[in-house]
């Protein structure tokens, strides 16, 4: 680094300078309190000037990406803390503070140790939003750290009352201010912490009202801060005024500006509650109505098929097919016929309980069977009865002596006693008769005959 | 069917329960005669829930500053 004949070139050396300095533990991320003067807001946005007291001074630069979020104006003469590291600029062969951050001091020490204290437990990552719990969606019971004398628990009450009355609010009474104030707040949360059972807390509330960053100093304690982050129930921290910011707001799992806000934030409000369950019966409501009516549509459809569109009527032509067989059936004595009706009877019957269609196929293709049945059963008695007419009607005409005279002969009585003449002997000359032939008779009167012989005569009556 | 009046439920459970029913109403896998039967239930859920918000009175119960059985070591004098 050095040069050969032992001799530094001006940036050997501002190099070497540069390193020592930065490499100065005690000059990274320092503290340092002093009055501005030179002040110069850069059009670059960076700020230039110069922080001195009664014996020193130093130049420093704020870069703009680190003074945008000031919460003041600083200008020549101001009393300032800054945070910064200490840094060489090797053109100009200055050394000079980059500040970080910067505060009006006049808070002084409470202040640097806040900042201090916030980093510490920061760089601990406790604050990190990974930490953070959602807060319940309906508590029942909402625990409040804070005076029990106070505007805080007067303000959460009301409004819970006003938005969400089905909560409970658990006061676990602390001291908000004073020395002793971070160890009540820290024993309240814990007796919350503690409860058990149907006591259990939901949420917690931690606030008190506005004040001096001395009077809400306990919120800025390490202690409150650990028993907050390491709280088993979410906690909203409500410290002060909407400008106030403390270490329990960064350790809270959420920050409320005030105690009213805390209100809202844990509970829902039950106008829109209200709202909601309307909206949830409609949405049932309808959600049911489009249910109807696609079951609805699908029994219409299926109603809608011919032999089911008017199934009264289609039984009804059924059942008048049976009584006409039965009819018939019951002249040719067919019980079976009976039994069929009964069955279609009981099937009607449970065919009106039943709604489906297959039920109703089912009946109908055995009422089906059965008609088929009894019709085969009555075509089989009805063409034996034929058969047994056609042979009596056969031996009837055989008998038939209308069929004889049809022949040739003809049956002769005596006309005044309608006596069939079967002798001779039975008339004499001069007698009227009739004589029946096959389509018709005539009048005689005997003129004379004479008998056959005798045996003969006998014989020819014997043989008929 | 769960019956809702039951005294172990909170408004939190109903409504959980009432948003689970909706959402099952909606879903088209559900048959009728289920449907019908979750319907009824939403219907006592909503009554339950609006009967709960119209009779809330808001609870306010305080602890006791000290527990007797605290561990906490006692402040001395500042008891405001």
């Amino acid at each position: 680094m050095k040069g050969e004949d032992g001799v530094w070139s001006v940036s050997q050396l501002t190099a070497l300078i540069k390193a020592r300095l930065e490499s100065d533990e005690r000059l990274v991320n320092c503290w340092v309190v002093g009055e501005i003067s030179n002040f110069k807001h850069h059009t670059s946005g960076h700020m230039y000037f110069t922080l001195k007291d009664d014996q020193a001074r130093i130049r420093a630069v704020m870069f703009a990406g680190r003074n945008r979020n000031l919460t003041f104006r600083p200008e020549d003469g101001m009393r300032v803390i800054c945070r910064g590291s200490v840094g060489v600029f090797e053109r100009d062969g200055q050394y000079q503070l980059y500040v970080e951050e910067m505060q009006p001091d006049g808070i002084g020490a409470l202040y640097v140790a806040f900042l201090q204290l916030r980093d510490r437990l920061a760089a601990e990552g406790l604050f990190d939003p990974a930490r953070k719990r959602p807060l319940p969606r309906y508590p029942r019971r909402i625990g409040v750290v804070t005076s029990p004398t106070g505007a805080v628990i007067r303000d959460i009450c009301a409004t819970l009352q006003r938005r969400y009355p089905l909560a409970s609010v658990v006061l676990a009474p602390a001291l908000v201010q004073g020395p002793e104030a971070a160890a009540s707040i820290e024993a309240a949360l814990q007796r919350l912490a503690g409860l058990q059972g149907d006591e259990r807390v939901d949420v917690i509330i931690v606030g008190r009202g506005g004040g001096s960053l001395e009077e809400l100093w306990p919120f800025n304690e390490e202690r409150v801060a650990r028993a907050v982050a390491g709280c088993p129930v979410p906690v909203v921290s409500a410290v002060g005024h909407e400008t106030d910011v403390t270490i329990c707001d960064f350790a809270a799992d959420k920050r409320a500006p005030t105690p009213t806000a805390a209100a809202e934030m844990v509970a829902p409000d039950q106008a829109d509650l209200r709202v909601a369950l309307l909206q949830m019966e409609a949405r049932a409501r309808q959600a049911l109505r489009w249910k109807l009516d696609v079951a609805h549509e699908r029994l219409q459809r299926a109603v809608g098929s011919p032999a089911w569109a008017q199934p009264k009527r289609w039984l009804d032509l059924r059942r008048q097919v049976v009584d006409h067989l039965e009819g018939q059936a019951r002249r040719f004595g067919v019980r079976r016929v009976h039994i069929a009706r009964e069955q279609v009877n009981r099937l009607q019957e449970r065919l009106h309980r039943l709604d489906v269609r297959m039920p109703v196929r089912r009946a109908s293709s055995i009422l089906e069977q059965r008609h088929l049945r009894a019709r085969t059963l009555m075509f089989q008695r009805l063409t034996q009865a034929k058969t047994q007419w056609e042979r009596v009607a056969a031996a009837l005409e055989a008998l038939n002596p209308l069929a004889v005279l049809r022949r040739g002969y003809s049956v002769v009585y005596r006309a005044d006693t309608d006596q069939v003449l079967t002798s001779v002997r039975q008339v004499q000359p001069g007698d009227p008769v009739r004589i029946q032939f096959a389509d018709g008779s005539v009048l005689a009167k005997v003129a004379g005959g004479k008998e056959d012989g005798y045996d003969r005569t006998e014989q020819a009556r014997l043989d008929l | 069917m769960t019956e809702p009046n039951k005294p172990d439920w909170t408004f939190e459970t109903a409504m959980k329960r009432l948003e689970e029913i909706i959402r099952r109403l909606e879903s088209a896998e559900l048959p009728l005669h289920e449907a019908i039967e979750q319907y009824k239930e939403s219907l006592h859920l909503v009554r339950f829930c609006r009967e709960m918000l119209d009779k809330a009175e808001l609870e306010i119960e305080q602890l006791l500053q000290e527990p007797p059985q605290a561990a906490v070591s006692a402040q001395p004098g500042e008891e405001a």
